[in-house]
């Protein structure tokens, strides 16, 4: 306990000096970290409830990486290296290995790590809210937001891939606008950061295998426009670096991984009895099989109200069943609002936020195609995009521009 | 107050809405937790205490790879689960409990956990479920389970708990007393369900047999025997007890039973719903297909009439490559992009040259071009439009004690906070002042403006109808309302480049563009305004050619023309970069 609890003081500690050093020119940030440190005490909190019993609240992937992840930390402190481990699944297991040969195996740490990682991804969706000039109160909300949506806590606490995927997402993003907006940066530092861009790419494919297709696929698409809108030279070089990486990636990381990848639910463990081919297979028959029309509305929209009593983990549970069927409501509610987020996007021609609704879209309809159609599979998979989509969760702006072009008669398009 | 109020409208409309989308949208034809067969074997021993062995096969679970079982835990009471089975290809196998901090088994080997809650303990089973169907056999042990008074005993469970929410078939349950007594002296009772069978099979057994169950209704089974049955179970109360039970079981079965009713109708209705959302579904599939294609024909349609709209009533006037001088480089700028920018910038200084209120000067030395202008002393701005006169007046107020204004050093570079904040201003308020001065120009008549607003409306429903009728309705057509909403809103919100005043204009730029990167110094058809190098160089780096300035005939020496498009190049990329960092996020 002793140990977990120095865990648990360290992880406050730095959220708090990266929150200072995140926003350290920010009015109000004392408030916002104040709640990110709440956010991350419910975490904890929420840790020691979810492992009570020894029994998994989310589902079970957290639990076999747990057990890959010893596994590692054994191959590890038996002196086998780093690039010769042996795993299964996903390389976050990897990443949970070192710290259990570091630290000793505890997965209430790895549980602690998952959510400050989740703290931080806030942060810097808040970070990126501020670099898009978004107001300071409406940029911190949005973090705040991201921080305390409930399902967020499930996904983040338990030892899932999760955590790292949205933080990597995140920082792909907060990271390019970086090297694009800030005109201070020296050349070093623009070629560091997009040198970390490409690694990150790297890293997110090894955690979910598509990711390298939405994500250096929506990158160029922001970096074309920004391209042809200012000329300059950078988003080219930029552009160019990425794509050169991505087809490395392709060629080596995919295909070697490919044969593991295995995101229908249909047989997860080892002793399952279908192989890996025949489940390969059957990935394929399913994506062929499936209307996508319907495929794209339950990854958007379920759990639908009617799910949610269904929901295996909380079922028979009033409180959990109410809190996810809220979370619901300003999930749909959240939707629509971005609708005009999105065309407001459009009008502002913004490349940025372009790329990031094209990473939006792909992602989404990969997922709708390759989801297991069970409620509780789309709503994970689903919590990838709801950072992103709350970037675009304001209809005022828009609203006011076609009221502004409606009352007066001139044309005010785009100023550059 | 009264946008207060409209704010709550607008939310409470919202919110239902979502909710009766919800209701005929979202249904599925099953959902949730079905059991196919559910066996309980349950042996009482002397001292109260149940030895439950429980098979639960499932047709549904809701998940692949685990099942949760709720098994009822009455007060004082204390369960222990003593072996859990799952069946993993055809074969039987035990399941290893998990504890608390210990995640050691390879858990799809079979496994489970259990977690008390306050009135129930949630068992969860992992293993391989295919195509979610399974099957689950547990065995436990229930403690202080049989309540014994002074006359009899009293076995009282709930096999199906009231707030599970699922469908159950085929429910057995067997009873089984420590020993054998008179029969008549054994009363059983079923709650919970309307129909079901119980039986006293001898002086030991007793059986029950629901058929089905569905959400609201629950199993609880009762028994009374005597209590010398169970004699090693201690006293719950020493107070005869018999009567109040059967008291009890009278008010039960003189009741209404409404909450069984209830629940049967509302599982009728669920079904009828059911049937009725998929019925609806499928009308709605279709009116949802159909209202797309016609919403998006009626988009398509609305551009057609505002373009009939747009040329109606105006005389075609010629626009000709002589009559260019008569729109400035900025605006032709913005005729041909939507944009000042950096172009229109630069292009709008050498205007103001062209007519003799500034005179640029190249300066090109290795590595160090300059582009200054400078202030033609006793000029009259009046007679010059907004924009000109205000880019003028900057001019004026940027230049320096002898009249030059260095426009390459007046850009701010990125670190210069305060002088880009001012850059900014005096850009942005420029800026508005052409776009002003060019809608006074082009002035769009009232039913242009009706259609412009009719499409900018029109354009933003079909987008949203689009995002949210393919959604909610699985409606591939509707996606087709996405890109037409889109072309509708952009066509309406640009519709001032496409009047017949920006047409032509656009049109004889396009071709002044083409002439100019086509022509060669022997080419005598140029217009003859492009005799006088500033009005030449203005519309040149406004429509973007600025490069071919070489080629110009006899307006500039081959070396000048170089160094001036070197410099241009430079002034462009600097006022591009920094107009770029100011305007952009």
């Amino acid at each position: 306990m002793l140990e977990n609890i120095l865990w648990m003081l360290i992880l406050m500690a730095f959220t708090a000096i990266v929150g200072v050093l995140v926003f350290k020119d920010k009015p109000k940030k004392i408030r916002f970290i104040a709640l990110a440190e709440l956010a991350l005490i419910i975490r904890f909190i929420f840790i020691f409830v979810l492992y009570k019993n020894g029994t998994e609240y989310s589902g079970t992937d957290g639990l076999i990486y747990h057990q890959v992840a010893k596994d590692i930390a054994e191959q590890l402190k038996s002196g086998i290296p780093l690039w010769n481990i042996n795993y299964e699944y996903t390389w976050y297991t990897v990443l949970m290995g070192i710290q259990y040969a570091l630290f000793g195996v505890n997965r209430y740490a790895a549980s602690f790590i998952n959510s400050f990682i989740a703290i931080l991804s806030g942060y810097y969706l808040s970070a990126i809210a501020l670099d898009l000039n978004f107001k300071t109160k409406r940029s911190f909300l949005i973090g705040i937001i991201y921080m305390f949506i409930p399902s967020m806590f499930v996904w983040t606490t338990d030892t899932r891939k999760e955590s790292l995927i949205f933080f990597f997402v995140i920082m792909i993003w907060y990271m390019s606008l970086k090297v694009i907006k800030d005109r201070q940066l020296s050349m070093i530092k623009q070629g560091l950061l997009i040198v970390s861009i490409c690694v990150l790419i790297w890293l997110s494919t090894l955690l979910r295998i598509y990711l390298l297709y939405n994500l250096s696929g929506a990158l160029l698409i922001f970096l074309i426009l920004y391209y042809i809108k200012t000329k300059r030279k950078l988003p080219l070089v930029f552009c160019i670096v990425v794509m050169i990486c991505s087809l490395v990636i392709n060629f080596t990381t995919v295909r070697e991984n490919m044969r593991d990848y295995h995101a229908l639910s249909l047989d997860r463990s080892k002793s399952g009895d279908e192989d890996l081919d025949e489940e390969f297979g059957s990935i394929f028959k399913t994506i062929m099989e499936k209307d996508v029309a319907s495929a794209v509305n339950g990854f958007l929209t379920k759990p639908h109200f009617d799910d949610v009593p269904y929901i295996t983990d909380i079922a028979a549970n009033t409180l959990a069943i109410i809190i996810v069927k809220t979370e619901m409501m300003l999930w749909y509610l959240c939707m629509i609002v971005s609708v005009f987020g999105i065309m407001h996007a459009f009008i502002r021609w913004d490349p940025y936020l372009i790329g990031v609704l094209a990473f939006i879209v792909s992602y989404g309809l990969i997922n709708a195609l390759i989801s297991e159609n069970v409620a509780d599979t789309y709503y994970r998979y689903r919590a990838v995009i709801t950072a992103p989509v709350m970037l675009f969760a304001d209809y005022r702006l828009f609203f006011q521009k076609i009221k502004a072009l409606m009352i007066g008669s001139s044309y005010h398009g785009e100023k550059l | 107050m009264i946008s207060k109020l409209k704010k709550m409208w607008l939310v409470i409309t919202a919110i239902i809405f979502m909710f009766s989308l919800s209701v005929f949208c979202f249904a599925e034809p099953q959902r949730g937790y079905r059991i196919s067969k559910y066996e309980v074997v349950v042996k009482v021993a002397k001292n109260g205490e149940l030895d439950i062995s429980e098979e639960v096969k499932y047709s549904s679970l809701g998940n692949s790879n685990n099942a949760v079982i709720l098994i009822d835990k009455q007060e004082d009471e204390e369960i222990e689960i003593k072996s859990v089975y799952t069946l993993i290809k055809g074969e039987l196998i035990e399941c290893e409990r998990l504890s608390a901090g210990q995640w050691d088994s390879n858990v799809f080997n079979g496994t489970y956990s259990v977690l008390q809650e306050n009135n129930l303990v949630r068992l969860k089973v992992y293993g391989i479920f295919k195509k979610q169907q399974g099957t689950v056999i547990v065995n436990y042990n229930v403690k202080n389970s049989i309540k014994r008074y002074g006359d009899i005993a009293l076995y009282s469970r709930n096999h199906i708990l009231e707030g599970w929410n699922g469908y159950a078939s085929d429910i057995d349950i067997e009873i089984q007393l420590p020993k054998y007594t008179d029969t008549a002296r054994i009363k059983a009772f079923l709650h919970g369900v309307l129909v079901g069978q119980k039986r006293v099979l001898d002086g030991r057994t007793i059986k029950y047999n629901i058929p089905n169950t569905v959400p609201g209704e629950y199993v609880e089974t009762r028994i009374l025997f005597p209590e010398n049955v169970v004699k090693d179970t201690p006293i719950t109360d020493p107070e005869n007890y018999l009567d109040t039970v059967l008291e009890e079981e009278k008010e039960y079965s003189e009741s209404d039973k409404s909450n069984l009713l209830k629940a049967r109708e509302n599982a009728a209705k669920e079904a009828g719903k059911r049937a009725w959302n998929e019925k609806i579904q499928q009308r709605a599939k279709v009116f949802s297909t159909i209202f797309s294609i016609l919403a998006s024909l009626s988009g398509l349609l609305t551009i057609i009439r505002t373009k009939k709209e747009l040329m109606k009533g105006q005389k075609k006037s010629t626009f000709e490559l002589e009559d260019i001088p008569q729109v400035t480089p900025t605006e032709a700028q913005l005729l041909l992009t939507g944009k000042t920018g950096a172009r229109g910038l630069l292009g709008g200084l050498f205007g103001l040259a062209s007519k003799g209120f500034i005179k640029p000067l190249f300066g090109s030395e290795k590595n160090n071009n300059s582009l200054r202008f400078r202030l033609i002393e006793n000029q009259n701005p009046e007679h010059l439009d907004g924009p000109e006169k205000e880019l003028y007046q900057l001019v004026q107020t940027e230049s320096d004690d002898l009249g030059y204004f260095d426009l390459l050093k007046y850009i701010p570079k990125s670190h210069e906070t305060a002088q880009m904040e001012k850059f900014k201003e005096n850009y942005s308020n420029w800026d508005n002042n052409v776009r002003n001065n060019f809608s006074e120009k082009n002035k769009l008549t009232t039913s242009q403006l009706y259609y412009r607003n009719l499409g900018l409306i029109l354009g933003v429903t079909l987008f949203a109808a689009g995002c949210i009728i393919s959604v909610t309705f699985s409606v591939l057509s509707a996606y087709l309302m996405l890109p037409v909403g889109f072309l509708v809103f952009w066509y309406s919100f640009s519709i001032q480049r496409k009047t017949l005043y920006s047409v032509e204009r656009i049109k004889t730029l396009k071709k002044l563009k083409e002439l100019i990167i086509k022509c060669n110094k022997k080419d005598k058809t140029l217009p003859v305004w492009m005799s006088d190098p500033m009005l030449l160089i203005g519309f040149s780096v406004a429509i973007g050619v600025e490069n071919r300035l070489h080629l110009l005939g006899d307006t500039f020496e081959d070396k000048d023309a170089k160094s001036i498009e070197e410099i241009l190049k430079k002034a462009l990329i600097l006022l591009n970069d920094s107009l770029s960092a100011i305007l952009e996020y």
